[in-house]
C-alpha cells in the first residue's frame, strides 16, 4: 500500500470527527472519499496533509509513519477547495512557490513551472494575478501549483465544489486523464456522488466519520453494504421483507404483497431476520401488458431521453423505476418486473 | 472545524506572550488598582493610605456627589437618542446610495470622526461665543444674541457633535449587510414602504443600534474636555469630578471610586445592549460591487426627508470646522468681524517657542509609541488565532474599545506614581502605545480572517515553514492592514488630549495639551490659526489612509 491509515481518530473538542478509521491506498490509484458534508471526509485529507494531528491512530505513506512531521516536511500537496491562491502573487510566483522553497536553482524553476502550466494549458496567463482569473483558471492553476513539486500523493478536497455543472464535467474529465499521463495517487475528496463514480478506480464511502464501505464504483453501485451507502450512491427503492429460508448462495426472501423472492447472497444472514431489497431503477422493468406487477404512475420526472417513474402496485409500494420513454403517461396502468439475479439484499431492516 | 494546525514551532508557541505581559501590565493592573484605590483613604497632602475603608463609596451618596452621577447618566441618555434619531435616517440615506458616492459619504462622515476631538470641540466654542460668527451674524440682522455658550445646551450639542459618528457607523454596517431579497421578499408579501420601514429594516438594523448606543453612551458619560470647555463651570459631569479629585484636589480614593462607578455604568450599558448588538443577521455571502437599491426605498417622501436630514447633519459636522479654518485668515484679532485676509497669525505660531516644543514632543511620542504599538498589535492580532491566550488578548482589545478614556487615564497615573515611572515623555508612549493598540490588532486580525488560513496551509504545504510563512505569505497580505493601524494610531496619538493631559506631568507639554490650556483662556485668532493647523494635518492624514484602503476594497480578493 502506498498510503495508509490504521485507527485513525480525531476529535474536535467534544465533537468526534472521525470515529476510526482505516483504509488503504494503492500507489497511482484514483481513489475517493465520498460523503456528506460534516461527515469527516475533509478532516482525513488534512490529517494526511499534516494540518492537523491524529489523536490515535498511525498513517503511514510508503510504510513510513508520518508521525508528528509538520506539513512542510511531507513529500504530499494538497488542492484546497476554495483553491487558496497567493493573492499577491502572480500565477508564475504562485507554481513556483513550492519548488523557491525547496530553493531550485532559477533555470530549473522556470523550466518545470512552465511544464507545470503547459499541463494545464495556462502557460498564457504566467503573468496575470489570481484575481484576474475566472473560477476555471484558479482551479487549474492550483492545480499546477501542487503537480509542480511532483508530489508522491496529490490531496485534491472538493476541487470542482465551486465551479458550475458544465465547467465541472469538463474539468472531471480533464482531471481524469491528467491522473493517468502522470500516474501519481490521487486523494479526491467530494460528496458529488456521480464525480466519484466517474473518477475513480476506488471509492470510500464515509459518514459520521466512519468507513461505511470501499470497493470500486461498481461495486459501491450495484452492492452497497449499508442503507446509507445505497441511499447516498444513485436512486433506489427499497423492499422490506423477512428471511424464509436459505440455500447454497441464495436466500428466499417474503416481501409484503409480493411472491417469494430469491436473491442471490454471499453469507446468508439467518432465516427470520429482517432484511431489506435493493431495486435501482434501470433494474426495473416497464410494460404495459405482459408478466409483472401492475401498479400506476404516479410521478415522471424526465430526465432528457428517459424518464424515472415512480410506480404505486396495489400493494401500495412505492417503486422507482427507469424508462426509456420521454412521456409514459402519468395515472398509466403499467406491470413492473426485474430480473430476480439483479436484486440486491441489505441486511439492515427498511 | 477549522481549528488550524497544530504544529507551532517555538515562536508561535510563545507569540501571545508579548501582548499578554503588555496589556495585563499597563491596563489590567491599573485598572485593577483602580479599584484598590477607591477603598483605600487619602493622606492629608494627597497620596494613598493603602486601608481599607468604604469611606470614598459613602461620599458618593452625598446629593453633591449622586447628583452629578445622576446628571451624567441624563445627559449621556438624551445625547444618546439625539444621535439615534439623527444617525438612523443618515445611515439609511448613505445605504442606499450608489456605491462611489456611498463610499465618499462614509469618508467625510469618518474624517471629521478622526481629527483633532480638542479643536473641534473649540469650533464650537469659537462659534458659538459672544464675539463668535453665529452672533456677529445675529447682530447683523438685528436680531438678540444667543447666549447659549456655557449652559447644558452646549453640552449636548458638543456631545453630539462629536459622538454622531459612533452611532451613523455601526448602523450604517448593519444595514449594508441586509440582504437585499428580504426587502424583496416583504414587498412580495403586501409590506407597504412604511411596515417595511418598521417590520423588516429598523429589526434588521438593530444590532447597530445596539452597537452605536454602547459606543455613544459611553463616552458620553465619560465627558470631560466638552462640560469642560462648553459647559463652563457650572455644569460639572463624573469626568469632570474625577478630573478635579484627580488634579486638584488631589483625593485619588475618592477619584477611584467615581472611577469605579463610572467603570460600572460602561459595563451596565454593554450588558443591556449586549443581547441586541449580538443578534446579527449577516447575508450568507457578503455581496461585492455594487448593490442595487429597491426602487420603492429611492423614492418617496420618507426617503426626502432622510435626504435632508443628512444634508442637514453634514452641514452641522462641517460648519463649526469651516468656519474655524476660514477666520483663521482673518485679520481680527477677537472677534468674528472679518477684517482682511492675512497670514499672521501661522507666521506667530512658527514663532512660538513653546508651540514648537509641544509639537516636538508631540511628534516624537506619536512616532515611538506607534512603532511599539504595530509591533505589539501585530503580534496581538497573530496570537489571538492561537490555542493559548488567544481569548484572553481579544476580550482585553475589545476591553480597550470601549473603556472610558478618561478612566485608562486615571488608571495609569495612578499605576506609574504607584510603581515609580517618572511622569513625562516616557509615560505618555506607554500610555499610548497601550490604549492604541486596538487600532492596529482589529484591522490586521480582520484582514487576517479576509485572507484566511487556507492560504497559510498552501505555504505550509508547498514546503514553507512557519518562518517563512510569515514573510513571504502573511506579512506582504498584511501590509495594507499594517499601514491603516500605523496611520491611525499615529494619528491618534497626535490627536489624544485626555490621557496624555493626566499622565503628563509637569515634564512633558504635547501639543493638544498646549492648545487646552490657551483655550481655557478663550477665544484668539492664534488658537484658531494653531487649531486650523492641526485639523488640516489629521485631515490629510485620514482621508489619506481612507482614500487608499478604500481604493484596495475594490481589487484584491
Amino acid at each position: 500500500m502506498h498510503l495508509e491509515l490504521k485507527h485513525v481518530r480525531k476529535t474536535f473538542g467534544q465533537v468526534p470527527a472521525i470515529q476510526e478509521i482505516s483504509f488503504g491506498v494503492g500507489r497511482g490509484e484514483f481513489f475517493t472519499l465520498l460523503g456528506p458534508s460534516g461527515s469527516g471526509k475533509s478532516t482525513i485529507l488534512r490529517l494526511i496533509a499534516g494540518f492537523e494531528l491524529p489523536d490515535a491512530g498511525e498513517i503511514l505513506l510508503e510504510g513510513k509513519v508520518l508521525g508528528a512531521t509538520p506539513p512542510y516536511c511531507r513529500p504530499v500537496n494538497t488542492v484546497f477547495q476554495q483553491f487558496a491562491l497567493f493573492p499577491h502573487l502572480s500565477v508564475f510566483d504562485n507554481v513556483a512557490f513550492g519548488l523557491r522553497m525547496q530553493r531550485l536553482p532559477h533555470p530549473e524553476v522556470r523550466r518545470r513551472v512552465e511544464e507545470a502550466l503547459q499541463m494545464v494549458h495556462m502557460v498564457a496567463a504566467a503573468t496575470r494575478q489570481p484575481h484576474q482569473l475566472s473560477g476555471g483558471e484558479q482551479q487549474r492553476v492550483s492545480l499546477a501549483r501542487a503537480l509542480v513539486n511532483r508530489p508522491e500523493l496529490l490531496l485534491l478536497d472538493e476541487p470542482l465544489g465551486s465551479l458550475d455543472v458544465k465547467l465541472r464535467h469538463q474539468m472531471q474529465a480533464e482531471l481524469k486523464t491528467l491522473q493517468h499521463q502522470i500516474g501519481i495517487t490521487f486523494l479526491y475528496v467530494t460528496h458529488d456522488q456521480q464525480e466519484a463514480l466517474a473518477l475513480s478506480d476506488r471509492v470510500a464511502v464515509i459518514d459520521r466519520g466512519q468507513v461505511q464501505q470501499v470497493g470500486m464504483p461498481r461495486e459501491i453501485y450495484e452492492c452497497p453494504r449499508t442503507r446509507f451507502v445505497a441511499e447516498f450512491v444513485g436512486r433506489a427503492s427499497f423492499l422490506a421483507g423477512q428471511v424464509q429460508s436459505t440455500g447454497a448462495g441464495f436466500v428466499e426472501v417474503d416481501v409484503d404483497g409480493l411472491p417469494r423472492q430469491r436473491v442471490p447472497i454471499r453469507d446468508a444472514p439467518p432465516v427470520g431476520s429482517q432484511v431489506s431489497l435493493l431495486l435501482r431503477p434501470e433494474w426495473v422493468r416497464l410494460s404495459t401488458d405482459g408478466d409483472g406487477f401492475p401498479g400506476r404512475i404516479i410521478q415522471v420526472l424526465y430526465q432528457g431521453g428517459e424518464s424515472l417513474c415512480t410506480v404505486r402496485l396495489e400493494t401500495g409500494l412505492e417503486i422507482v423505476a427507469k424508462s426509456p420513454f420521454a412521456a409514459p403517461p402519468l395515472g398509466g396502468e403499467v406491470r413492473i418486473s426485474w430480473d430476480p439475479a439483479h436484486h440486491h439484499l441489505l441486511l439492515d431492516p427498511v | 472545524m477549522r481549528r488550524g494546525w497544530e504544529f507551532k514551532s517555538s515562536w508561535q508557541r510563545v507569540l501571545s506572550f508579548p501582548p499578554l505581559f503588555w496589556v495585563s501590565v499597563l491596563f489590567l493592573l491599573p485598572l485593577l488598582l483602580i479599584f484598590l484605590c477607591s477603598f483605600a483613604e487619602r493622606r492629608p497632602y494627597g497620596g494613598v493610605e493603602w486601608v481599607l475603608t468604604g469611606q470614598s463609596y459613602l461620599r458618593l451618596l452625598e446629593p453633591l456627589y449622586a447628583g452629578v452621577a445622576f446628571w451624567s447618566v441624563g445627559v449621556a441618555l438624551f445625547t444618546t437618542g439625539i444621535t439615534l434619531v439623527l444617525g438612523l435616517p443618515v445611515a439609511y440615506t448613505l445605504v442606499l446610495l450608489p456605491r462611489r458616492r456611498r463610499y465618499l459619504g462614509l469618508l467625510l462622515l469618518m474624517i471629521p470622526f478622526w481629527t483633532n476631538f480638542l479643536v473641534r470641540t473649540y469650533a464650537w466654542m469659537f462659534l458659538l461665543g459672544r464675539g463668535g460668527p453665529l452672533n456677529v451674524f445675529l447682530e447683523f440682522w438685528g436680531l438678540p444674541p444667543l447666549t447659549i455658550l456655557f449652559t447644558p445646551g452646549a453640552i449636548l450639542l458638543g456631545l453630539v457633535y462629536s459622538y454622531l459618528p459612533f452611532m451613523v457607523l455601526p448602523i450604517y454596517a448593519a444595514m449594508e449587510r441586509i440582504d437585499p431579497a428580504t426587502v424583496e421578499a416583504a414587498q412580495d408579501l403586501y409590506a407597504s414602504p412604511m411596515t417595511l420601514l418598521w417590520r423588516v429594516w429598523l429589526p434588521l438594523s438593530f444590532s447597530g443600534v445596539a452597537v452605536g448606543s454602547v459606543l455613544v453612551f459611553i463616552p458620553s458619560v465619560s465627558a470631560f474636555v466638552i462640560p469642560d470647555l462648553l459647559g463652563g463651570a457650572r455644569d460639572l459631569m463624573l469626568g469632570n469630578l474625577i478630573q478635579q479629585q484627580y488634579l486638584t484636589v488631589r483625593d485619588w480614593p475618592f477619584g477611584s471610586a467615581l472611577s469605579t462607578l463610572l467603570l460600572s455604568l460602561t459595563f451596565l450599558g454593554v450588558l443591556i445592549c449586549r443581547p441586541w448588538a449580538r443578534q446579527d443577521w449577516t447575508r450568507p455571502q457578503l455581496l461585492t460591487g455594487e448593490i442595487r437599491p429597491p426602487w420603492t426605498l429611492t423614492s418617496g417622501p420618507l426617503h426626502w426627508m432622510s435626504r435632508v436630514i443628512t444634508g442637514g447633519v453634514f452641514l452641522f459636522l462641517y460648519a463649526p470646522v469651516g468656519l474655524l479654518i476660514l477666520y483663521s485668515f482673518n485679520a481680527s484679532r477677537f472677534t468674528a468681524i472679518w477684517r482682511g485676509f492675512t497670514l499672521d497669525w501661522y507666521v506667530r505660531l512658527v514663532q512660538d517657542d513653546a508651540i514648537l516644543m509641544a509639537a516636538r514632543t508631540s511628534l516624537e511620542v506619536a512616532l515611538v509609541s506607534t512603532v511599539l504599538c504595530v509591533v505589539l498589535g501585530t503580534v496581538a492580532a497573530l496570537a489571538v488565532r492561537g490555542p493559548k491566550g488567544g481569548g484572553v488578548i481579544l476580550t482585553t482589545v475589545y476591553l480597550l474599545v470601549v473603556i472610558p478614556e478618561i478612566t485608562l487615564a486615571v488608571s495609569l497615573l495612578l499605576f506609574f506614581v504607584t510603581v515609580g515611572i517618572p511622569l513625562g515623555r516616557m509615560s505618555i508612549i506607554l500610555a499610548h502605545a497601550t490604549f492604541n493598540l486596538p487600532l492596529v490588532a482589529l484591522p490586521v486580525r480582520a484582514r487576517l480572517q479576509q485572507v484566511g488560513r487556507s492560504v497559510e496551509e498552501a505555504a505550509m504545504d508547498l514546503g514553507a515553514n512557519e518562518t517563512r510563512t510569515l514573510r513571504h505569505i502573511l506579512l506582504p497580505l498584511l501590509r495594507p492592514a499594517l499601514l491603516v493601524g500605523t496611520l491611525l494610531s499615529f494619528t491618534a496619538s497626535l490627536d489624544d488630549f485626555v490621557v496624555a493631559y493626566f499622565v503628563a506631568g509637569p515634564g512633558a507639554t504635547t501639543l493638544p495639551i498646549r492648545v487646552y490650556s490657551l483655550v481655557r483662556y478663550g477665544v484668539t485668532a492664534e488658537v484658531n490659526a494653531l487649531s486650523a493647523l492641526l485639523l488640516l494635518v489629521s485631515i490629510s492624514l485620514i482621508a489619506a489612509t481612507l482614500l487608499w484602503q478604500g481604493r484596495r476594497m475594490g481589487m484584491e480578493m
